[in-house]
């Protein structure tokens, strides 16, 4: 729990095994009692955390109607940072980059994650009756981390409040009680110019 | 410019972008100021006549990382009209990975969550980069007549943001081909979603509702995560 706060708080490039030891109240030679390596300890932090997360998630969208649900769901992820305790942070978002230059276990359980937060969103879109219920869910995740991401960024908090507002007006659009019909709109939409390539391939 | 300071400034532009490649591909953390010149060509004793520091060379590299989108961006929509114009940035975006070179590779997504940690310089570079690309889709959805473009614009580049980030993450080409696209078509949900004063993008993106329609336009359906 100590670990994964410090983490997903200063990053994996800037957090030492001491910073991790001295949070948890640990002697350096206490640690590696518990654990082989600082990749180890990061992969099973990362795993702790985006348990938590989803964890929380499930529990205060349950018994929720599908729309509320996932507006619930929506504005919990991305108000993250606004919880007092700032273990509810998802690991996607507050590592994203850095993830992907960490081992093969620690991918594999940023991975799990992701496909977690995927299937509870779309547990809810599939109850909404849209056919790409899945697919929905799988661009819905992807609004609210990158939104998180670069509300993290911002300067200002009037900057990061724009952004994540944003992004549940988007997700609420997305969700808006249009046909079914609609939603397949797009499923036939133009082929995007995949054949356009002449300047990106110099 | 005497001879040996046009040589300068030209050394000074070749550290700039290589820096931003080795950057964009390998991280801020794990790039150390030799790696850079050594991909240079140039000696590692060179770099303190050019840079302060490090975190001045992300800077200029995060800045010039930019500057090469924006143009490639603004260059791929000459003259075409707004629904198509986004199209094209919203495909050109998601799929940045695919280009052979990294030269069109954006810090946001590739650099995000350590650019957080970086200097007030580094961060403002960001601020102004990601206020670039909002303005970039600004621009069109405005051009589409809808009266809260800004904040779509906004919400859309949240969306490509996160679904390239995330799209590195995955562990295979099919998961990240599923990120990218269902990114790419909900992109389209959400202009028409939208509300709007004029819907020129509804003509084009009209419903189809026979199925054979879809079987032919493959590619662009929606496509599912596999899961396990």
């Amino acid at each position: 729990m100590a670990a994964s706060k410090v983490l997903l708080q200063h990053g994996l490039a800037a957090t030492r095994i001491a910073d991790i030891t001295a949070a948890a109240g640990l002697t350096q030679g206490g640690f590696y009692r518990h654990f082989g390596s600082k990749e180890q300890l990061i992969a099973q932090a990362c795993g702790a955390a985006s348990d938590r997360l989803l964890d929380m998630l499930e529990t205060l969208s349950a018994g929720l109607e599908p729309r509320q649900a996932i507006e619930r769901i929506a504005a919990l992820y991305l108000h993250q940072r606004q919880n007092e305790d700032s273990a509810l942070l998802c690991p996607l978002a507050s590592l994203g980059s850095e993830l992907r230059h960490a081992d093969d276990d620690i991918k594999a359980i940023s991975v799990g994650g992701y496909t977690r937060m995927v299937r509870l969103v779309a547990a809810q879109t599939q109850r909404l009756g849209i056919a790409e219920h899945s697919e929905i869910a799988d661009a819905i995740t992807s609004t609210l981390v990158g939104a998180v991401t670069l509300s993290r960024l911002a300067l200002d908090p009037a900057m990061a409040e724009t952004i994540l507002t944003n992004a549940q007006r988007a997700v609420g659009m997305l969700l808006a009680p249009t046909p079914k019909s609609d939603i397949r709109i797009c499923a036939s939409a133009q082929a995007p110019f995949e054949a356009d390539w002449s300047i990106i391939k110099l | 410019m005497r001879k040996s300071k046009i040589d300068t400034a030209e050394t000074r532009k070749r550290i700039i972008s290589t820096a931003s490649k080795v950057f964009l591909t390998k991280g801020l953390a794990a790039t150390g100021i030799a790696d850079i010149m050594v991909a240079a060509g140039l000696t590692q004793g060179g770099f303190y006549r050019h840079f302060e520091s490090k975190e001045q060379l992300i800077a200029e590299a995060n800045e010039a990382a930019f500057d090469q989108l924006m143009d490639m961006f603004e260059r791929a929509i000459a003259g075409k009209p707004p629904a198509q114009a986004l199209d094209t940035i919203v495909f050109r975006y998601l799929h940045q990975l695919q280009g052979r070179d990294p030269v069109y590779l954006c810090p946001l997504a590739n650099l995000g969550s350590e650019l957080r940690h970086a200097d007030e310089q580094v961060k403002a570079t960001t601020k102004d980069g990601y206020e670039r690309l909002v303005r970039l889709v600004a621009l069109q959805t405005q051009r589409l007549g809808m009266p809260g473009y800004a904040d779509v614009a906004n919400a859309i580049v949240s969306t490509l943001v996160g679904a390239v980030t995330l799209s590195r993450l995955a562990a295979d080409a099919s998961t990240q081909k599923a990120i990218l696209l269902n990114a790419h078509n909900v992109v389209r949900v959400l202009l028409q979603a939208a509300p709007q004063t004029i819907a020129p993008a509804r003509k084009r993106l009209r419903a189809r509702t026979d199925d054979t329609d879809n079987e032919v336009l493959g590619g662009s359906e929606l496509r599912s995560i596999p899961t396990d």
